[in-house]
């Protein structure tokens, strides 16, 4: 158990410092550097299709899945028009607990 | 904002800066709180020990990777795959690394490892805003407020999940669990600030979508790929060139 835990801190933190380590001494080719631009807005929505898929699979049904949507969609759309994210996402997770309750009564 | 003084940084302006990046991940931190508590209980469910537990959160701090593990240990996977799987799931990683290493370029080598250390999904996504926004002489302070903010609070929801792993049944049904998707998906929402960038979206939700069956997120991965390829690719057609000097 040691080792494997030693294994996966070892590992993980490779990955992250491996581009941060060699930065100052080699530099990225500009249009990789450009391309990576739009690298945080393309893990996160990725990330958030993924997990929303592990949910989809999860439930036996999809309508089990439709608050998790809906309550997204609200969260996106205060976030276009606040700007705010804790709003946002009070209001998401709101809207997922009303919706909730209401498909199980 | 006093983070700057003639471009020197000052006590101050560090402490400052600190805080600044503790507060700006507080959403996000909501979002991982439900993972870190789901992950604890079902670790406690599978027998492992606290130490063990809270030595995966301390030392590894990576949601998805810790996760991963987990299914593996309750199939009693060897170390060796388990490690090699960890790699693969956190592969993205070398993403963040990759973007972000242009604003630490100056930074000593021990602070390069520990931002390093603290770069995960939740952090990445602060600081990349953070860097295209409001880059400041004291920003690594931002990130190590970032980065031990989500630290501490990933620790702490670990222990909370594990402690409470009798009754944590309850919580799943709730599903809390959406509270990262729903962080994640406004802070996409922040980003979507041109074309190139709502096309790169719009692709990798879509190639997430297909790739979902796919083992150990490596979907994610293709996804991230063929998004920024999308987004390069987009910025670079004449018409969202001019658009852009405009």
């Amino acid at each position: 158990m040691l080792i494997m835990i030693a294994g996966m801190a070892l590992s993980t933190f490779v990955i992250r410092f491996f581009f941060i380590a060699l930065a100052g001494r080699q530099r990225l080719p500009e249009p990789v550097a450009q391309a990576l631009a739009f690298s945080p807005a393309v893990v996160l929505s990725a990330i958030v299709v993924t997990t929303l898929s592990g949910m989809a699979k999860e439930a036996t049904d999809f309508e089990s899945v439709i608050p998790a949507l809906l309550s997204i969609a609200v969260a996106i759309v205060i976030t276009f028009l606040r700007k705010n994210l804790l709003l946002a996402i009070g209001a998401g997770m709101a809207a997922y607990g009303l919706l909730n309750y209401h498909m199980m009564g | 904002m006093t983070t700057i003084k003639n471009g020197q940084s000052t006590r101050d302006g560090r402490l400052n800066s600190y805080l600044q990046g503790a507060m700006a991940t507080i959403p996000l931190i909501i979002g991982a709180i439900p993972f870190g508590i789901i992950f604890g209980a079902i670790a406690f469910d599978l027998e492992l020990s606290i130490y063990t537990t809270l030595a995966m959160s301390v030392f590894v701090f990576a949601g998805s990777a810790q996760f991963v593990a987990l299914g593996l240990i309750a199939t009693a996977s060897p170390a060796l795959l388990i490690t090699g799987t960890v790699i693969v799931v956190n592969l993205r990683h070398l993403f963040y690394s990759a973007t972000l290493a242009p604003h630490l370029e100056k930074l000593p080598l021990h602070w390069k490892a520990v931002l390093s250390f603290s770069l995960t999904d939740e952090v990445f996504a602060v600081m990349s805003r953070h860097y295209d926004n409001q880059s400041t002489v004291n920003s690594h302070w931002y990130f190590l407020g970032s980065g031990s903010a989500m630290w501490i609070f990933w620790n702490i929801s670990t222990i909370t999940g594990y402690l409470s792993g009798a009754s944590f049944p309850v919580m799943y049904d709730m599903g809390l669990e959406v509270a990262m998707p729903i962080t994640f998906a406004c802070m996409v929402v922040l980003m979507l600030n041109n074309t190139a960038t709502v096309a790169a979206v719009f692709v990798s939700a879509i190639t997430a979508w297909l790739g979902k069956d796919l083992p150990y997120q490596t979907g994610l991965l293709i996804a991230t790929i063929a998004g920024i390829t999308t987004g390069y690719l987009i910025s670079k057609m004449p018409q969202a060139r001019e658009k852009h000097t405009c």
